[in-house]
C-alpha cells in the first residue's frame, strides 16, 4: 500500500469521528433541553375555507325549496334554489351576532368524546331522564343550534319530540306552509316555533319566530344570514365587536377601544376534527388602523410566550406557542389552538382522572 | 499522554511569561482585595443586619445570610462565566496560530509527538490557564465570603468550572479554526461567533417558536442544536453559586454535549493537521 493511502486512511476515520462526535454531542445536548425540540412544534391546521367534506355537508343541507315570491309561472317556482332553511332561519342585520354550533360534529369529535365520556353515572342518569322527557336524544336527533341577536334556533330531527309540556302551556297556531307557533299563556317563557319538524326557535316575541319562518319559505325576502362558503368547522358565525368586548370581559379595557374604533366585525372559525382550533378574521374599514392593532396583537402574544416561558409556566407556553396573528389587505386573523392532550389533561382533572374518563393510554 | 502532558506544560509556562496573563492574575486579585476591604457584613444569629459595599448600604437587612448574599453569589459567578470566556477567547486566539508558525512547528514536529498530542497538548494547556484563573478568582471570592459572613459555599468554584468547560469547547473551535487560518485575529472572531451562537443555542425553545413554521424555523432548530448551550451553563453556574435548584440531568446531558463538541472540534482538528505538510 503506497504510504498516502496508509495516511489517507486515518483521516477518513478522524473525519468521520468528527462527524459522528458532533452528532453525538446534538442528539445529548438537545435532551438537556427544556423541552424535546420537536414536541411543540405539531402542526395545527387552523380552519380557512370549507374542506370536501364541509362541503358535502353543506350540499346535504341545502333540503328546501322555497316558492317563488311572486307566486308566478310553475317553471320559475323550479328556478329557485334549494336552501339550507338554517341560514335564511336566522336575522342577518348589520353588526347582528349570528353563531352557529355543529352539536352533532361537535359531539362525534374528539372533544366531544371526551366531554361525554366526563359525564359522571349521576349525571349520565339525569341525561337519560331528561331524554325521556324529551322524547328525543339530543345527542343524536340535536344537529346545529345557532344564535342570531336574542333568537335560538335549533335543527335536527324533532319528529318524535314530546310537545305535550308546550302544548299544556301555550296557545299554539300555524304559520306559513310548515310552521306552528306555540305562544305561551303567561307573559314569562319565550315564544317556541317549529318548521317542518326539522328546525325549532325560540324568541323572546313571536313577531320574530314569524319573521324566521316567512324568511326560510321566501315570504320576507333576505340574504342567508351566512354564506355556504362560510359555514365550515364545528363553531363559526361573525361576532359583533361589542359583543366580542363584552365576551371578553374587555369593557372598559384600553384594547376594547382600540378594537371599537378600528374592527367591525370578527368572523369567527373553530374546528373541533382534531386539536382545537380557532381562527378569528377581524375586519374592518380603516386599514392602518386594524394593521396596528394586528401588530400589537402579535408582539403582545410573542412577550407573553417569552414572559410565559422565562415564569417557567409551561402550559400557557405551550397555548402560546400555537397563537398568531396573520396580517392581510384591511384585515387580520388571531389564530388560537387548543391542543387535545392540553384539554385531556385538564379534564382529567375536573373529572376525576383517567379512569372516569376511560383514557387510560 | 505524557507527551500531551508536556505540550501543555510548555505552553503553560508560556503563558505565564506573558504579560498580560500576569495582568489578569493581577486584576482578579485587585478585584478580590476590593471586595476584602470594601464589603462589610453585620451578621447577627445568621441573618445579616447590614452590608455595605464600598460605604454605600446595600440593604437586605434581617434576611437570612445565605439569601441576602445570593445576589451577590450569582453576580459574581455571571461575572467569572462570561467575563472569563469572553477573556478566554482574546488572550488565547493566538496560542494555535503561534503553534503553527513557519519554523516552529517543523522543530516541533521534528520531535518525538504525534501530531493529535500537540493539538491536544495545547487545548488542555489553555483550558489548565482558564480553569486555574476562574478557579482562582471564585475561590477567593469564596473565602472571603465565608470569612467575612459565614456562608461557606462551593457554589462560585463549581460556576468557575462550567465556565472553564464552556470555554474548552470554544476554545476546540478555535483551534481547528487556526488550523486551516493562521489568524489569531480569525480565530478570535471564530471563537466570539460560536460563544454568541451558543448564547443564542441555549434559550432556543424559547425562540424557535417566535419562527414561522418552515424553512427558516427548521434551519435555526438544526443549526443551534449543533452548538453548545453556553447560557444554559451560565444559568445553571448563577443557580449553584446563588444555591438554587437546578436541573441536573439537563445539566449533565450539556457538559455531556459539549465536551463531545469539543472532543468532534479536536478530531476536526487533528484530520486537517493530518493532511498538512507542516
Amino acid at each position: 500500500m503506497p504510504p498516502s493511502s496508509r495516511r489517507k486512511k486515518p483521516r477518513v476515520v478522524l473525519f468521520a469521528a468528527a462527524v459522528a462526535l458532533l452528532a453525538t454531542a446534538s442528539w445529548l445536548m438537545s435532551m438537556g433541553d427544556s423541552s424535546p425540540p420537536g414536541s411543540a412544534k405539531r402542526q395545527v391546521e387552523f380552519p380557512k375555507s370549507p374542506r370536501t367534506s364541509e362541503w358535502q355537508r353543506i350540499e346535504s343541507r341545502r333540503t328546501y325549496q322555497a316558492p317563488s315570491p311572486t307566486q308566478a309561472a310553475e317553471e320559475e317556482i323550479i328556478d329557485q334554489p334549494l336552501r339550507d332553511p338554517l341560514l335564511y332561519a336566522l336575522a342577518s342585520g348589520p353588526g347582528e351576532t349570528r353563531v352557529v354550533i355543529e352539536a352533532n360534529a361537535l359531539r362525534h369529535s374528539p372533544l366531544g368524546e371526551l366531554m361525554i365520556d366526563c359525564l359522571r353515572p349521576q349525571e349520565s342518569q339525569e341525561f337519560t331522564r331528561l331524554q325521556e322527557r324529551l322524547g328525543i336524544d339530543p345527542l343524536a336527533d340535536l344537529d346545529r343550534v345557532a344564535m342570531s341577536g336574542s333568537a335560538v334556533v335549533l335543527t335536527g330531527n324533532f319528529g318524535r319530540l314530546n310537545w305535550e309540556e308546550f302544548e299544556e302551556a301555550s296557545d299554539s297556531r300555524a304559520h306559513g306552509d310548515a310552521g306552528t307557533i306555540f305562544q305561551p299563556r303567561s307573559d314569562a317563557g319565550a315564544v317556541a316555533a317549529v318548521w317542518r319538524d326539522e328546525l325549532i326557535i325560540f324568541a323572546p316575541e313571536a313577531g320574530a319566530a314569524e319573521e324566521a319562518i316567512d324568511r326560510i319559505e321566501g315570504r320576507l325576502q333576505a340574504e342567508p344570514a351566512l354564506a355556504e362558503g362560510e359555514s365550515y368547522g364545528e363553531v363559526y358565525g361573525r361576532i359583533s365587536v361589542e359583543q366580542l368586548v363584552a365576551l371578553m370581559g374587555l369593557e372598559q379595557d384600553e384594547l376594547a377601544g382600540r378594537l371599537r374604533s378600528a374592527a367591525k366585525e370578527v368572523d369567527l372559525h373553530v374546528d373541533a376534527s382534531g386539536d382545537v382550533a380557532i381562527s378569528a378574521d377581524i375586519r374592518g374599514p380603516r386599514g392602518s388602523e386594524l394593521d396596528d392593532l394586528g401588530r400589537s396583537l402579535a408582539g403582545a402574544i410573542s412577550l407573553a410566550r417569552l414572559e410565559a416561558r422565562r415564569q417557567g409556566e409551561a402550559e400557557l407556553a405551550e397555548l402560546l406557542d400555537f397563537a398568531g396573528v396573520q396580517r392581510g389587505e384591511g384585515q387580520f386573523t388571531l389564530e388560537l389552538a387548543l391542543p387535545l392532550e392540553l384539554i385531556r389533561r385538564h379534564l382529567q382533572d375536573a373529572c376525576g382522572g383517567p379512569v372516569a374518563l376511560g383514557l387510560e393510554e | 499522554m505524557r507527551a500531551v502532558g508536556h505540550v501543555a506544560g510548555d505552553l503553560l509556562r508560556e503563558a505565564l511569561s506573558r504579560k498580560w496573563f500576569m495582568a489578569l492574575g493581577g486584576v482578579i486579585t485587585l478585584g478580590l482585595v476590593l471586595v476584602l476591604f470594601s464589603l462589610r457584613f453585620e451578621v447577627v444569629d445568621g441573618a445579616l443586619a447590614t452590608t455595605r459595599l464600598f460605604g454605600e448600604d446595600l440593604g437586605g437587612r434581617g434576611e437570612a445570610v445565605e439569601l441576602a448574599l445570593r445576589a451577590i453569589f450569582e453576580g459574581s459567578a455571571w461575572v467569572v462565566f462570561y467575563g472569563g470566556v469572553t477573556f478566554g477567547i482574546v488572550a488565547c486566539s493566538d496560542f494555535g496560530p503561534s503553534l503553527l508558525v513557519p519554523g516552529r512547528i517543523e522543530l516541533l514536529l521534528s520531535l518525538p509527538l504525534r501530531r493529535w498530542e500537540l493539538l491536544v497538548g495545547t487545548w488542555i494547556g489553555v483550558l489548565m490557564i482558564a480553569t486555574l484563573g476562574a478557579v482562582y478568582g471564585a475561590g477567593g471570592l469564596t473565602l472571603i465570603l465565608g470569612w467575612k459572613a459565614g456562608v461557606w459555599t462551593i457554589g462560585p468554584v463549581v460556576a468557575a468550572g462550567l465556565a472553564s468547560l464552556s470555554f474548552s469547547a470554544i476554545y476546540a473551535a478555535m483551534l481547528a479554526v487556526s488550523l486551516w487560518v493562521r489568524s489569531a485575529a480569525l480565530s478570535a472572531a471564530a471563537g466570539f461567533l460560536l460563544f454568541f451562537a451558543g448564547i443564542i443555542a441555549g434559550y432556543r425553545d424559547s425562540i424557535l417558536p417566535a419562527f414561522k413554521p418552515g424553512a427558516g424555523r427548521e434551519i435555526f432548530r438544526v443549526a443551534s442544536g449543533l452548538v453548545p448551550r453556553i447560557s444554559s451553563l451560565a444559568d445553571d453556574a448563577r443557580a449553584i453559586a446563588g444555591s438554587r435548584p437546578v436541573d441536573l440531568q439537563g445539566l449533565a446531558f450539556n457538559v455531556g454535549g459539549l465536551l463531545l463538541f469539543a472532543a468532534a472540534a479536536l478530531a476536526l482538528a487533528t484530520w486537517r493537521f493530518e493532511g498538512r505538510d507542516s
